[in-house]
């Protein structure tokens, strides 16, 4: 296992050069002139200050000098500073990262809690109505526009019925607890301030059920084709034989099976996640990376994008690491495969 | 979003699936559907003029945000213009661009998929670490990366889909020719004195690229999906050309007016859903093992 974690870890490097290379690509070569978007016009139109621009961020180096010095800043945790906020990016990241990943956590916590017992269920009453009902919720669940789902919840929920709180992470008249680790709930429970822990998960609620509708529908499908295929194996029939009863069998024996492939696709789900916090954020006003994200493309605030592009890739690369490690973990095959150089 | 790979079919039941599709279609109550809904979605929105005569783009500020009524059965958004127009030609924006990011996405990962897996290992490495890094990101968050340095655009919308898109199917067509470069027909054709482009794009390709094709058609849904939200986030198609994810957008803004927003999202998850129950029926005839036939 550790010969397997050191080679994932490893492979990890070339990967991270490479992200960074497309972030550089991306933030050097595309825009027509990086010194005039990041600048802005006025600006640009004094040769002195482009000049002095240039030569400070090297962009008057050879390209491959210029990646180098990208690079070398990239590795102090230097992703430029924000046009718009007129602060370092990295600390518009360390100061909105903590709300996103409260929210991103509900959302798969919700996504897993919905999708495991309907997967089970409807493998267990496949071809049965039930099972009809799950996959058609399913697949409506993997192609709902979030945006407007979010926007028909917030309708509903808050401006017609009032069930649900306002936007936001708490209400107006709430005072945030001392930071810890900057997540609501987890710092409330810590100062045992029960009144903000509950207005804190009342405000999650909405979001992160609407997060979790495109991962609980992948997650659903792939409990549900798992479950498929573990069913009509010997052991469960060993079980049955033995007197057990159904329920047991199926939780007990037929479950732990079932999950281990799914919790590769957990990994993957992220990615998803990642892409509906930007719109999820925006719309519930949750002061996150994905609303930075994208109050950052709204006004063509580059240095802003990047970091948040890279900043999702790596968490993202690393929630697949993890995964990985896991999975191996739970299924000796894959280590031996790995072992044996087959990848 | 489903993932492209888990489309991914194994070719001789591919084919034999294909011989059988009309029959197919008429015992497969699901497919039936699914190809209901889309040919439904692709007729209004190729037929716009003949259900509305409103235009999608003129103003009629006096007529602003009125509920849907039989003058305008979607109601009109903030400029007086008519919902049921915009929704109609607002596909006109969405799917022919989900259409050519598919098209040029899966054309190109397809080629370079086939290059990688027969030219050898050299070459396979540099394309599949090259694919690893695109697939590292999150894909629609670096899209909107490449869309905002681009500058907002429909087109740049779509060049930065492309650009993220083909990676998946180079993965998946590598992997059908590394497992079609052994067969005994490959080999003989090889033996018989074929160059290599003949052997691949003459011998291999042809087999390799009905499943490819069956990917690329039911992916379609999830590039509407993924191009309508660069669209929300005003990274794609600009005012006032309707398009159905910023029309959701303007539509956030007068929430009070339900019908702005509703109908252009309702439009999406039909043709989206559309797809995903073609894709899920196609994987059904192919795979009776996570089907809902019983056994």
């Amino acid at each position: 296992m550790i010969g397997y974690t050191l080679r994932r870890l490893a492979l990890l490097v070339p990967i991270l050069i490479g992200m960074s290379l497309i972030a550089f690509v991306v933030s050097h070569a595309i825009p027509t002139d990086p010194v005039v978007a990041i600048l802005g016009q006025q600006a640009a139109d004094h040769p002195a200050i482009i000049a002095a621009y240039r030569q400070h961020w090297g962009l008057d180096r050879p390209v491959p000098v210029q990646y180098l010095l990208y690079l070398g800043n990239l590795l102090r945790g230097d992703l430029g500073e924000s046009i718009y906020s007129h602060r370092p990016v990295i600390e518009d990241l360390k100061s909105y990262l903590p709300a996103t990943i409260e929210l991103a956590t509900f959302a798969m916590l919700f996504s897993i809690a919905i999708s495991i017992p309907l997967g089970i269920l409807a493998a267990v009453k496949r071809g049965t109505l039930t099972d009809l009902v799950i996959r058609l919720l399913t697949l409506v669940g993997v192609a709902m526009p979030i945006f407007w789902l979010a926007l028909a919840a917030l309708d509903i929920f808050y401006l017609h019925l009032g069930i649900a709180p306002a936007p936001g992470r708490l209400d107006a008249a709430d005072v945030a607890p001392a930071t810890i680790t900057g997540l609501y709930t987890l710092d409330s429970l810590l100062a045992a301030d029960w009144g903000t822990f509950r207005d804190a998960v009342a405000h999650l609620i909405l979001p992160a059920l609407i997060l979790a509708t495109w991962s609980s529908g992948t997650l659903t499908r792939m409990m549900r084709a798992s479950m498929l295929s573990v069913l009509p194996q010997g052991f469960l029939r060993t079980a049955a034989s033995k007197g057990a009863k159904e329920t047991y069998i199926i939780l007990r024996h037929a479950t732990p099976n079932a999950l281990i492939p799914v919790v590769t696709v957990i990994g993957l789900s992220y990615g998803d996640m990642l892409t509906g916090v930007i719109l999820i954020e925006t719309l519930f006003a949750w002061p996150g990376v994905g609303h930075y994200a994208y109050s950052a493309a709204t006004y063509a605030d580059f240095p802003a994008i990047i970091g948040v592009t890279l900043v999702f890739g790596v968490v993202y690369t690393l929630i697949n690491l993890g995964v990985d490690l896991i999975y191996a973990a739970l299924d000796p095959r894959i280590r031996l495969a790995m072992a044996q150089g087959r990848r | 979003m489903m993932t492209v790979a888990a489309l991914a079919p194994t070719r001789n039941k591919l084919v034999s699936a294909l011989r059988g599709s009309v029959g197919a279609v008429l015992r497969n109550p699901q497919l039936t559907v699914s190809l209901v809904i889309i040919a439904g979605c692709f007729l209004a929105i190729l037929g716009a003029r003949f259900i509305t005569s409103a235009n999608s783009i003129a103003q009629h500020v006096l007529d602003r945000l009125q509920s849907p009524s039989l003058a305008h059965p979607f109601g009109t958004d903030q400029l007086g213009r008519d919902v049921l127009a915009r929704v109609l030609y607002g596909g006109r924006a969405s799917v022919p661009a989900a259409i050519i990011v598919v098209m040029i996405g899966a054309s190109f990962g397809t080629l370079v998929g086939a290059v990688a897996g027969y030219a050898g290992r050299a070459v396979d490495e540099i394309v599949m670490r090259l694919t690893d890094i695109v697939l590292a990101f999150p894909i629609l968050v670096l899209a909107m990366a490449l869309a905002a340095a681009l500058g907002a655009s429909l087109a740049h919308g779509v060049v930065a889909l492309i650009v993220v898109w083909w990676p998946q199917y180079a993965r998946v067509c590598r992997g059908i020719v590394l497992d079609l470069r052994d067969k005994d027909y490959v080999t003989a054709a090889r033996a018989a004195g074929r160059s290599w482009p003949g052997v691949l794009f003459q011998v291999i390709m042809p087999n390799a690229l009905p499943s490819l094709m069956v990917m690329a058609a039911v992916d379609v849904g999830r590039a509407i999906l993924n191009f309508s939200i660069l669209s929300f986030l005003g990274l794609g198609a600009k005012p006032p050309q309707p398009e159905w994810g910023s029309m959701v957008s303007s539509g956030a803004e007068v929430m009070d007016q339900w019908w702005v927003a509703t109908f252009p999202g309702l439009a999406i998850l039909a043709i989206v859903f559309g797809f995903n129950l073609l894709g899920d029926s196609i994987r059904d005839a192919l795979d009776p093992w996570t089907g809902n036939r019983r056994s």
